[in-house]
């Protein structure tokens, strides 16, 4: 069986099929020589059989008669069978009646008949027959035959048959076993041919051609499949090798390899720059070689601990000897992958750092220089210190001591320093307040609803900030609170003073106080102190305060008059409108219905009605709006006045008379304002401009703007006409309600466009004025902030 | 297994018959000293079992039995020569399921069925009376008078340096309707009317 595993495919799969072929006919072929040769028997026993009824069937007279010499003759026909050597008739006593042929050997015969039937026996076949006449027994026959003739040739038919049979049939076997082992064996051939082709050539390009689809062809498929992955991992292992080489070659680190015994096995190009020497000068030598003898113990030290522990990676710096002669300074990290097979070996990577190494030194010995500079400076600097220190306590004390009402805040106003003085006035503690911001610590008394004292004091701080110059306030309410709780009513004189720092910026407020309560109060008292100086000038004092209340409170009922006034008059405008149409219409009803009747007279009265009716309606409008001016809330936005005032031109249509206006309109800049409002301010001033120069026979109007400077904090616009002007003494008056320099029957118009102008600009931000002569035109400016106001 | 049963048949019968045979043969060779009958001779016994044995190797036409189941009857004309031998050979014997039955016939218009007639020596002056009223009769005639099948007789027992040798007419035979197998005529010798 060993050598059989060892045969090629072709001839394992041929033997495989010629063996099975080739037994299975072998059987067959057994099993069938065993079938005929018990044919064979039996047909000879037939034969036998017949041949011995037909003898008996002719011995029946013979035998009946007792005729022997008929039996005789009967007997002898058998030698027409030779294979019949022997045969007999015995009488039904069982004697012998006649035998064939005439003297056989005694020894041939049987005595005396057996047993009916044929018994074989080694190349004889004999048996007894009887002879029956009409259902009766006369007797019997005995034949013998010998088969040894018979059967060799029949064996000699027989199996010369069978063995050409076999031939022919495994010369066939054999010719097919062939044809087919070649459908298995080709593709496994090819695929062995592929595979040899990979190993001998580690070409990983070819491929094994499929031949089928059967389970050989997915062995194939998935074949070809590993041949492209091999291919791949190869092509990634030779990139990655070829890296890693280029890796280790470019590096300018030196990389050596040794084995256990330190003998030099690998080192890579970087060494001649590091050591002077070529690779090739080391490699096979002792590592440890050219070692500075006092790194020597630290190399074999580093070495042994190394060996001891595989995988273990022990940085260590040594002098190795140069190939000029000096020594260098090496830095490195030996790792020992003696047990990695890929590498066996330590693998130590170094670089020379005698530079860097002599730099250190240098570094060292600079630095400790520094040090000791540095030490000397601190020393002078902490004498330095003591010495503020010292003055700053005497300052402090001073501040804290001083007999005035002190308090230091910084720009955010939270509070730095107090003087004791101003502790104990305002009834606070050092500790309390120190850190805090200035209106937490002192709030407004809650009880007091008209209390002004921290915004008072906030704009007056918020002056300070802004303008960097110190703000005296007027005497102030400003109640403080005490430890436990409660306000206490308090009237102060404040002086709030920027202290700037060397680059002009703020640094803190000094908030200096005076408590004049005590004064105050006597003053309300109406007692007349002495007539002192000092006495005198705080009575002053109390009354200025006094008389600013007073001031502040008329100005607060003056805005709430004005408030119902501008309600009252919009309610009455309002109301007057209603009767007004009534006269307006009844006046043209009657001037349809009446017109035939009426005198002439009496239409124009008529006319004159209906007219002043009309022209106090629009008075009646303008006034409407000139009170919602102020009370409607500004849109402020981004307008673009060149299409503004284009659009207000156009849309006028101011020459539909038959006029020629010579119209100069210069680029405007966009400003920031209600859109509605200015479209009205532009409107009115346009068509002014228009109205009073209508008696111009070449009428010529000019808008454009002007800018004080670039910078200015306003822009000025303005309408120029050379219509009736005006006179300069009446100036003042042109922007009031109802104020007209030109009678109704020179010039149409309500006396309220200007007001009008005046107020929206007002209420940006703004000014409007105006300058003319008279009969030489007249320019209206007014101003718009750069910076829009606050709503 | 259906040939081996056939086998184990025909062995069986094939047994018997031998033991039948062999009393018979035995009865027929011892028994004749012992009786010492003058009329059952050693010859007239073979000659009565040949009587016998006719039975076995002539057809009769069917018209010679009243039925299938009829027995065969062989009758003696004249002095019985066999004693009471003939009657002991076809005793318990059926040839074709027929019973064999003997009887004796003083003349010859005493036989009225019969098919194998014996005509005893006494009758030999008869003879041609006798063949006569049988004719037309299916009526094997057996004699061993010389001349018995020249004169008509349809096999006589002639013996012949001791031995018993049959002579057969077949002109007769085929007259009266016999059909005489083609076996017996192989020991017989064919004698034509008038000669012999």
């Amino acid at each position: 069986m060993a050598r059989f595993k060892d045969l090629p495919i072709q001839r394992k799969l041929t033997l495989l099929l010629m063996l099975t072929s080739v037994g299975v006919m072998v059987i067959m072929r057994l099993a069938f020589f065993v079938y005929e040769y018990r044919t064979f028997r039996e047909a000879t026993v037939r034969q036998l059989s017949i041949l011995g009824k037909i003898t008996a069937d002719n011995s029946t007279a013979a035998l009946a008669f007792g005729n022997r010499s008929d039996a005789g003759e009967t007997l002898s026909a058998l030698h027409a069978e030779p294979n019949v050597v022997a045969a007999a008739l015995y009488d039904p006593a069982g004697k012998l009646f006649a035998q064939y042929p005439a003297q056989p050997a005694a020894a041939q015969l049987p005595p005396a008949p057996g047993a009916d039937g044929y018994q074989f026996s080694p190349d004889r076949l004999a048996g007894f027959e009887p002879v029956v006449q009409a259902g009766r027994r006369l007797g019997t026959l005995y034949l013998q035959l010998d088969t040894g003739a018979i059967l060799g040739a029949w064996l000699r038919g027989s199996l010369g048959i069978a063995i050409l049979v076999m031939a022919l049939a495994i010369v066939l076997a054999y010719l097919l076993s062939h044809w087919l082992q070649r459908q298995i064996s080709r593709p496994i051939l090819a695929l062995a041919d592929t595979a040899r082709a990979v190993s001998d050539r580690r070409d990983y390009s070819v491929r094994a051609t499929k031949l089928g689809h059967d389970e050989l062809g997915l062995l194939t498929d998935a074949f070809n499949q590993m041949l492209t992955q091999i291919q791949e991992q190869d092509l990634a292992l030779r990139h990655n090798e070829r890296r890693f080489r280029a890796l280790i070659e470019h590096s300018s680190d030196s990389i050596s390899l040794v084995n256990s015994q330190n003998c030099i096995l690998y080192l890579s190009p970087a060494v001649a720059a590091v050591e002077g020497y070529a690779p090739e000068e080391l490699v096979g030598r002792n590592g440890v070689e050219n070692t500075h003898p006092d790194d020597l113990p630290l190399l074999r030290e580093v070495i042994a601990q190394l060996l001891a522990s595989p995988g273990r990676s022990i940085p260590v710096v040594w002098r190795r000897r140069h190939k000029a002669g000096h020594w260098v300074w090496l830095e490195g990290t030996a790792t020992n992958l003696l047990g990695d097979p890929a590498v066996s070996a330590i693998v130590t990577n170094y670089r020379d750092i005698t530079e860097r190494r002599n730099s250190e030194t240098e570094i060292k010995r600079l630095n400790e220089d520094l040090e000791r500079r540095v030490v000397e400076r601190t020393a002078q600097l902490e004498s330095a210190n003591a010495d503020l220190r010292r003055s700053r306590a005497v300052f402090e004390n001073l501040f804290v001591s001083l007999p005035g009402l002190f308090l230091v805040l910084n720009p955010e106003l939270r509070i730095v320093a107090a003087s004791d003085a101003y502790l104990k006035a305002t009834m606070t503690t050092r500790d309390g307040i120190l850190g805090r911001g200035l209106f937490e610590v002192f709030p407004d008394n809650p009880d007091d609803p008209a209390a002004t004292g921290v915004s008072n004091l906030r704009a007056s701080l918020n002056r300070v900030i802004q303008n960097l110059a110190p703000d005296a306030m007027a005497i102030q309410k400003y109640d403080v609170r005490r430890p436990d709780g409660v306000f206490e009513e308090r009237f102060w004189s404040p002086v709030n003073s920027p202290v700037l720092g060397a680059d002009r910026a703020l640094e803190y407020i000094i908030h200096r106080v005076e408590d004049v309560t005590d004064f105050v109060r006597r003053k309300s008292a109406q007692t007349n102190g002495d007539g002192s100086l000092q006495a005198r000038l705080e009575r002053m004092e109390a009354e200025i305060f006094q008389s600013s209340q007073r001031v502040q409170a008329a100005n607060q009922q003056l805005e709430a008059a004005n408030k119902e006034l501008e309600a009252f008059s919009y309610s009455v405008s309002h109301d007057l409108r209603a009767p007004l149409r009534h006269v307006d219409g009844f006046a043209s009803l009657l001037t349809k219905r009446a017109e035939k009747t009426l005198d002439t007279q009496s239409l124009r009265y008529l006319t004159t009605i209906s007219g002043a009716a009309k022209q106090m309606g629009r008075l009646i409008d303008d006034l409407l709006s000139f009170s919602r001016m102020s009370r409607t809330t500004l849109r402020l936005a981004e307008v673009d006045q060149d299409a503004l005032v284009a659009g207000i031109v156009r849309e006028g249509n101011y020459e539909q008379s038959g006029r020629t206006i010579a119209w100069e309109i210069a680029p405007l800049p966009p400003v920031h304002a209600d859109a509605a409002m200015l479209r009205q301010v532009w409107v009115n001033l346009i068509e002014n401009a228009v109205k009073y120069s209508g008696k111009n026979p070449a009428p010529r109007i000019v808008i454009g703007c002007q800018s004080a400077n670039g910078a200015a904090a306003e822009q000025v616009f303005f309408v120029r006409d050379n219509g009736v002007g005006f006179d300069m003494a009446y100036a003042g008056k042109l922007f009031g309600v109802f104020q007209r320099l030109h009678g109704p029957s020179e010039f149409e118009g309500t006396g309220i466009g200007l007001a009008n102008i005046r107020r929206i600009i007002a209420r940006h931000g703004g000014r409007t004025w105006a300058d003319g002569r008279v009969g030489e035109g007249a320019v209206f400016y007014f101003s718009l902030p750069v910076k829009p106001p606050s709503p | 297994m259906a040939v081996l049963s056939a086998t184990a048949f025909v062995r069986g019968r094939a047994a018997r018959w031998i033991a039948a045979a062999g009393i018979a043969w035995s009865a027929l060779l011892l028994v004749s000293p012992a009786i010492a009958q003058p009329e059952a001779t050693r010859e007239y016994q073979i000659k009565a079992v040949f009587l016998f044995n006719f039975a076995q190797f002539v057809d009769w036409p069917p018209a010679a039995f009243s039925d299938p189941q009829a027995p065969l009857i062989i009758g003696v004309l004249g002095d019985d020569p066999f004693g009471s031998f003939l009657d002991q050979t076809v005793r318990g014997e059926k040839v074709n399921a027929r019973p064999l039955v003997v009887r004796r016939y003083r003349a010859v218009a005493e036989v009225d069925t019969c098919h194998i007639l014996f005509i005893c020596g006494s009758e030999a002056g008869r003879l041609e009376n006798i063949l006569a009223s049988l004719k037309g009769r299916s009526v094997l005639t057996v004699g061993d008078m010389d001349g018995f099948a020249q004169r008509g007789g349809m096999i006589r027992f002639a013996t012949e340096n001791n031995r018993i040798r049959l002579r057969v007419n077949l002109a007769a035979a085929k007259a009266a309707q016999l059909t005489l197998s083609s076996k017996l005529l192989r020991p017989a010798d064919i004698v034509e009317p008038g000669k012999d």
